[in-house]
């Protein structure tokens, strides 16, 4: 509503019209009350000049006069008066100018036209303070408002103005029992925050409110919100307080429930280095958690956004990390990629992004994403590959130490050729006639002898060194055939006859040449010693090669099996064998089986051993076949 | 067998001629066999025991040139193999490294020589030519012994009798006595086994006689026979 000043009509009036006006507006500004006109729709279009004066000039509106106790009341009168088109009367208390509120009796009628529509209301409001008693409450029977406040799920009270109880509610007194002592329902750890707020509000007559905790009946505690407000005289003397207890305790424990799970969130995202992002269709509603921000290296106070993402990541790896997430929004799948980020200082971190597209309830799909530092987990990793490939090199140039005899035989034997062949070609070439076929022949066979003394020295040289290991598409069967210079010897040495049934067109593997190379020596070399005290039954050695066909999903297999007939395992300590430092040689380190067995099982592979019929062992290692390509 | 060219036709090699080598290293085998032939020797190179036993001509071998450590069989367990079947062909070791218990072994066992790869040309054809010159000397010896044999197989019983006595030491009066002849009768049978075994003395009827083995029967020490006959 807009209560105005005196209102002036529009149009030509005679003199005698007008002084007549001129005299009602006199009389209406001079009468003891409010008088006042409003449309069909309740808005004042005319205050007189009493009702502007006690209420002020300017835009206020109903609920800034009337007094908020009333105005509920007071709004449902005007409500059914406009409705109905029946008078209206409710006796409320309005807000002077000075701050002051009066209890009035408001009146209004309204006025229609000739086809009985309401066209406007005129209103008196009357001052009735002083003749109203305090405390009135207007037309409700004292039972009514009882059993409104008793059904109001709240403990509702009123206290003198010294503090003493006046007044409390079936809820309040169901929730204590007998004992009403409402000092002596709170816990003791609340009592000192709420003596000190109920002595300045009772000092100051200010409202107040705190959560406290309160004792039922039955001893257990529940928190509450507990509200006091004044009730003041016409000289703002504090002559009730009134207030309500409303309990709280599921909200605050579901609150406290939330708290503690969001610590606990955040405690676990910052132990595990795993910071979350929302990222929903509206972009500006990305959301980071803290950890995020964290591996990110943001600030708090910047706003998220999925591009913030990118601008930290390696940019080798932005489109990786783009095409991934396209592809997970547009297939509905899940998302896992690893990439490098670069941190402001300008050092390296290895993440992990992992994301699933999710419709929300709204249907808006949003994506949910978890991004973890793996950089300590990317860097033991590899430090252990580092031991690993380390302890390969240590075990692989301890077995040539164990080989020297096959070696040095190995070189020696090209040499002693070289060393015949030349004196031969001397002598052909110093005959009388010289015989130069010959000469020719043995220059030619120098030429290969030492070819092949070069050849035994480079693999001597591949197995010694410590090179990073490459993984190249390989034939296991080469691998066998060029192991064999080294151990050659060996056999002879034990007596032992080496039989080859190697499959051909065998697919390829992926492998470690020089380690892969190591295992077979190691298996080649236990076999022969396996055999060195056996002296029933001739020593052989057969090395095996087979494909072994994919069952379900699995790719095909390479498997590659040395078969002794010596002393055998004992099938209890089979799965010793593979351990480190478990040898039945007084001069084994141990290593040798430990070492091929995580050379295989890095190549993705598994070795393991069997008995060799009634005499022997069996030592198998099978590796899956590299995808694309015979030998 | 592997021949080489300047081996010639090993087939038809005369016995004791033919040196043979078993080397399972390719090159080296032929390097070997080049040598060896650049001086002259025919040569039959072999990569395995099993191969010289199959396909060597046995009577023309006269030395062998192998190499102690053979895939299959060791040239030890070679030797002693020779050994067995009764054959006596010199042997020249040869080794990738020095083993001491196994060239003692092989020594021990009638090597003729052990050479350590690489060794020194001269070193292979000495010791290759003193195989067959022990070879040489061996055939010599076993064709002597077996004109003894022969010609002691012409011997009549009492000859072979006679002459056991005679190399056991006794004068032909013991001889009468022991087999109940005349002493003249004695002296006949001497004189005709002494001629067709064309000993010039009675110390190399001796050693025929050892060669032979021919032992004097047990002494007749029964004087009441001796008084009968």
């Amino acid at each position: 509503m807009a209560p105005s000043g005196s209102g002036r009509s529009e149009g030509k009036l005679s003199h005698a019209e007008w002084r007549a006006e001129q005299e009602l507006r006199a009389l209406i500004d001079t009468v003891p009350a409010h008088i006042w006109r409003a449309d069909a729709v309740g808005r004042i279009n005319f205050l007189n000049q009493r009702g502007a004066d006690f209420i002020g000039r300017g835009a206020r509106t109903w609920p800034e006069i009337v007094h908020p106790h009333d105005l509920f009341e007071y709004e449902a009168r005007w409500d059914k008066a406009l409705r109905s088109g029946t008078a209206f009367e409710a006796e409320v208390r309005l807000l002077r100018t000075d701050g002051q509120h009066r209890w009035f009796i408001v009146r209004a009628a309204p006025q229609r036209d000739a086809t009985g529509q309401v066209v406007s209301w005129f209103g008196i409001n009357t001052d009735i303070d002083g003749l109203k008693p305090p405390g009135a409450q207007g037309e409700r029977t004292e039972e009514d408002e009882r059993t409104v406040i008793d059904a109001i799920p709240a403990h509702i009270w009123t206290l003198n103005a010294d503090g003493s109880p006046d007044y409390l509610n079936r809820r309040r007194i169901e929730y204590t029992g007998p004992d009403i002592d409402f000092l002596a329902i709170i816990h003791p750890d609340d009592r000192p925050e709420h003596d000190k707020l109920w002595e300045m509000a009772l000092a100051t007559g200010k409202s107040i409110q705190l959560e406290v905790r309160l004792r039922r009946f039955d001893g257990t505690y529940r928190w509450f919100l507990f509200r006091a407000e004044p009730q003041h005289d016409t000289n703002g003397r504090v002559v009730k307080w009134f207030g309500t207890n409303t309990d709280i305790d599921d909200l605050r424990r579901a609150e406290v429930a939330l708290r503690r799970s969001e610590a606990y969130l955040a405690d676990a995202q910052r132990l595990s280095k795993t910071g979350t992002l929302g990222w929903p269709g509206d972009a500006s509603r990305t959301f980071w958690s803290d950890e995020t921000y964290r591996i990110l290296g943001y600030e708090r106070s910047i706003d998220p956004s999925m591009e913030r993402v990118f601008e930290r990541i390696h940019p080798e790896d932005v489109d990786g990390l783009r095409r991934a997430v396209d592809r997970a929004r547009d297939e509905g799948s899940d998302m896992s990629v690893e990439l490098r980020m670069v941190a402001t200082d300008g050092s390296f971190k290895h993440l992990r992004i992992v994301g699933r597209p999710m419709r929300q309830v709204s249907g808006e799909s949003e994506f949910i994403g978890a991004i973890t530092d793996i950089t300590a987990a990317r860097q033991s990793e590899e430090a252990l590959q580092r031991a690993h490939s380390e302890l390969a090199h240590v075990t692989r140039v301890a077995t040539l130490g164990e080989l020297t005899a096959s070696i040095a035989h190995e070189v020696n034997q090209p040499l002693a050729g070289i060393v015949t062949n030349g004196e031969a070609c001397l002598r052909w070439l110093r005959r009388d006639v010289p015989n130069l076929e010959e000469a020719a022949g043995s220059v030619g066979r120098i030429i290969s002898d030492g070819r092949r003394a070069g050849e035994v020295v480079r693999r001597l040289r591949a197995l010694a060194r410590k090179d990073e290991p490459r993984r190249l598409p390989l034939d296991i069967n080469d691998v066998v055939e060029e192991s064999l210079p080294l151990v050659r010897h060996e056999f002879s040495r034990r007596d032992v006859t080496l039989e080859l049934a190697l499959s051909q067109g065998l697919p390829l593997v992926l492998g470690d040449r020089v380690q892969l190379q190591q295992v077979v020596i190691n298996l080649i070399v236990n076999g022969i010693q396996a055999m060195s005290d056996i002296t029933d039954r001739p020593g052989i050695l057969t090395i095996s090669s087979r494909v072994d066909e994919a069952r379900g999903n699995d790719v095909n297999e390479v498997t590659l099996a040395v078969r002794d007939c010596g002393v055998g395992v004992d099938p209890a300590g089979s799965d010793r064998l593979f351990d480190p430092f478990f040898t039945t040689r007084a001069e084994g380190m141990g290593m040798g089986l430990s070492i091929c067995r995580s050379i295989i099982e890095a190549h993705g592979g598994r070795i393991w051993v069997a008995t060799n019929g009634a005499v022997g062992a069996v030592f198998l290692f099978a590796l899956p076949a590299h995808q694309g390509g015979i030998s | 067998m592997i021949r080489t060219p300047a081996a010639g036709g090993a087939s038809v090699a005369p016995p004791g001629s033919l040196v043979c080598v078993v080397e399972d290293d390719a090159s080296f085998r032929a390097a070997l066999a080049s040598l060896l032939g650049s001086v002259g020797h025919k040569v039959a190179a072999f990569d395995s025991a099993a191969a010289f036993f199959r396909d060597a001509p046995q009577d023309s071998v006269g030395c062998l040139v192998i190499d102690i450590r053979l895939p299959g069989i060791s040239g030890l367990q070679f030797q002693e193999e020779l050994s067995r079947i009764g054959s006596t062909i010199p042997i020249v070791f040869m080794t990738g490294h020095g083993d001491v218990g196994m060239s003692v072994k092989a020594m021990k066992g009638g090597a003729v020589d052990f050479l350590e790869k690489p060794f020194r040309d001269q070193d292979m054809l000495d010791a290759v030519a003193a195989a067959m010159e022990r070879d040489r000397q061996r055939r010599d010896s076993d064709r002597a012994a077996l004109a003894v044999r022969s010609a002691f197989e012409t011997l009549t019983p009492r000859e072979k009798e006679v002459m056991a006595f005679v190399t056991a030491g006794l004068m032909n009066k013991q001889i009468a006595a022991e087999i109940g002849l005349s002493e003249i009768t004695v002296k006949i049978h001497r004189g005709h086994l002494m001629r067709k075994m064309a000993a010039r003395s009675v110390a190399e009827l001796v050693r025929m006689a050892d060669q032979l083995d021919v032992r004097s029967p047990p002494r007749n020490r029964d004087p009441r026979r001796a008084i009968e006959t």
